[in-house]
């Protein structure tokens, strides 16, 4: 059959140039998708892929044209000992692509199973992790690395968690043995200080300074009071309460009582918490010291939102304190929990608010966990369970 | 040590021997010029199956892939058919010479086959513009890859553990 080859040579020709534009075309786009998220593995792929068909479609595209040129010109043995070198360049860059694409959908499939892993991790979580499908091809990546992280993140944290925990078990007994010794005589100068008082004249410096050793014992009975409750070792009585209505309360009474005027507080609770077994006297200091702690970050203007909710399982009811402040250092999260740990200036806070709230929580067997970013807020999360024991006396 | 001494005569004869008259080692094998293109014909196959298993591993994760890996499969779709237009033209011309072709003017060609089969030299003929299937592979590359990128911007992203505030989660 004699047929022409015009059409051949112009397909090749034309295809030839065409394609190894293209491939240039996409070897810069990889390039830039490489720049914008670099260490991706996603794109590093994509890049050595586009790299290797780039080589592949230029080689290609070469020997195709030398082809024509040389054959036109009558020099069919050069044109032969040409192909074969572009024949053996091109089978080795097949192969290539395909290894590389091969230990790409191995990854890919290793990446599944990690992301499963990851999605079962968080189902018993009141807080999962984000695992939007998305970020799955976009931050393949970072999706396995994350892997990693977390994993050693989580171990870490757990050793910080089991550290903290020691740490403020033994300064709840210390506190305790500190508070009950010193509450007595405390009692003792406080009676006899105001017995005195009552027989002097209210016109006296002698008057006066009794008042102020009254008042600063007053203040002392308060801190042994604190801690006495951060130790547990007082006596709580529970019933059930309506939990959105000792957060009203409590932010009624801040409103009345604070400079709230131009911050912006929100409300959004869900109707569907029943009422919940706790210690209302408690529970409403805890509330107030995070409203409060919150009210001090936002300053002047801000958001403070309060949410409630309850968790899938609806075994835990959960409260959150949101603020718009200006949030927790790196450094002292790991401390706002210690007693005595203030960031406030002297005389403004004697930095038992948290600790005597974690020990309110604890003692309620719930959590509190805090979630900070640098200068956009903090997040107080404060879980607590649903089926608490009535009249649970500790 | 006369011993030694006859040993070491004689390994250094046998040396001068070795490099002075050398004969063929015949230490490697010539598989001849065939062997290159059985080498390009195994390399297509397995860059099919790579392309073919791509192509599966693309289509189980569909609903959650950004659309730009929906041109990725069409593309990859595009070289499976290239290299199988490849393959065959490769296995009927240089593999087992099944089709002959001979060049009789500058813009003519003449083509034979083994068996006479006229549909068989137009398969040939139209398999031999692969650059219709190989081209569309790169169109769908190009536009797979520009739609990621246009996907990739910082707000389709968003867990960058590398974000140095990311979120702190103490739990107490």
């Amino acid at each position: 059959m004699i047929i022409s080859s015009l059409p051949i040579s112009i397909v090749d020709l034309a295809g030839s140039i065409l394609v190894a534009v293209l491939s240039l075309f996409c070897l810069n786009i990889t390039r830039k998708l490489k720049k914008q998220k670099p260490g991706e593995f996603i794109w590093e792929y994509l890049f050595w892929i586009c790299l290797t068909l780039a080589l592949f479609a230029v080689f290609r595209s070469a020997g195709h044209i030398l082809k024509h040129i040389l054959l036109l010109s009558g020099n069919e043995l050069i044109s032969d000992s040409i192909n074969s070198f572009t024949g053996a360049v091109n089978s080795f860059m097949l192969i290539f692509i395909a290894v590389v694409t091969f230990f790409f959908t191995r990854v890919w499939k290793i990446n599944q199973h990690m992301l499963k892993d990851m999605k079962g991790n968080n189902s018993g979580s009141i807080f999962p992790v984000d695992t939007n499908p998305h970020n799955e091809s976009s931050d393949f990546s970072s999706t396995i690395s994350y892997s990693f992280k977390k994993d050693t993140e989580q171990k870490i944290l757990m050793e910080n968690q089991m550290a903290q925990a020691d740490k403020l078990a033994s300064m709840g007994q210390l506190s305790a043995g500190i508070a009950h010794e010193m509450n007595n005589p405390l009692g003792i100068i406080l009676g006899y200080t105001q017995l005195l008082l009552r027989d002097e004249d209210h016109e006296t410096e002698r008057y006066k300074d009794l008042k102020t050793i009254e008042k600063h014992v007053k203040s002392c009975k308060s801190i042994v009071k604190d801690l006495l409750s951060f130790s547990r070792s007082s006596k709580q009585e529970r019933e059930a309460i309506n939990i959105h209505e000792a957060i009203d309360d409590v932010l009624n009474f801040i409103i009345q009582h604070s400079d709230l005027e131009k911050i912006e507080i929100i409300r959004e609770y869900d109707r569907d918490i029943q009422p919940v077994v706790l210690n209302e006297r408690k529970i409403r200091q805890v509330f107030m010291n995070l409203i409060m702690n919150a009210k001090h970050a936002v300053g002047k203007t801000g958001t403070i939102k309060v949410v409630t909710g309850l968790d899938k399982s609806a075994k835990h009811i959960y409260l959150q304190v949101i603020d718009t402040g200006y949030g927790i250092e790196k450094k002292n999260l790991s401390r706002i929990f210690d007693p005595f740990f203030t960031t406030k200036p002297s005389g403004e806070g004697t930095g038992l608010g948290l600790s005597v709230s974690y020990g309110i929580i604890k003692n309620h067997s719930g959590e509190i966990l805090v979630e900070s970013k640098r200068g956009k807020g903090s997040t107080f999360t404060v879980v607590l369970p649903v089926n608490s024991r009535r009249r649970e006396t500790n | 040590m006369e011993n030694r001494i006859y040993i070491l005569v004689f390994f250094l004869t046998s040396l001068s021997w070795t490099i002075l008259c050398p004969n063929p080692a015949f230490a490697t094998c010539d598989y001849g010029r065939i062997e290159g293109v059985h080498t390009h014909q195994l390399a297509h196959i397995f860059f099919i199956i790579s392309m073919g298993i791509l192509i599966y591993r693309l289509r189980s994760k569909k609903p959650q892939l950004p659309s730009g890996w929906k041109f990725m499969q069409y593309s990859a779709l595009f070289f499976i058919l290239w290299s199988l237009d490849a393959f065959a033209v490769h296995f009927l011309n240089e593999q087992f010479n099944i089709i002959q072709v001979k060049t009789i003017g500058p813009w003519q060609i003449k083509i034979n086959d083994c068996f006479n089969n006229n549909l068989l030299k137009v398969f040939y003929y139209l398999a031999r513009m692969d650059y219709l299937l190989f081209m569309p592979a790169f169109i769908f590359l190009y536009y797979g890859l520009k739609r990621l990128l246009n996907e990739s911007h910082p707000g389709f992203s968003k867990l960058d553990v590398s974000d140095p505030d990311f979120s702190e989660k103490d739990r107490v």
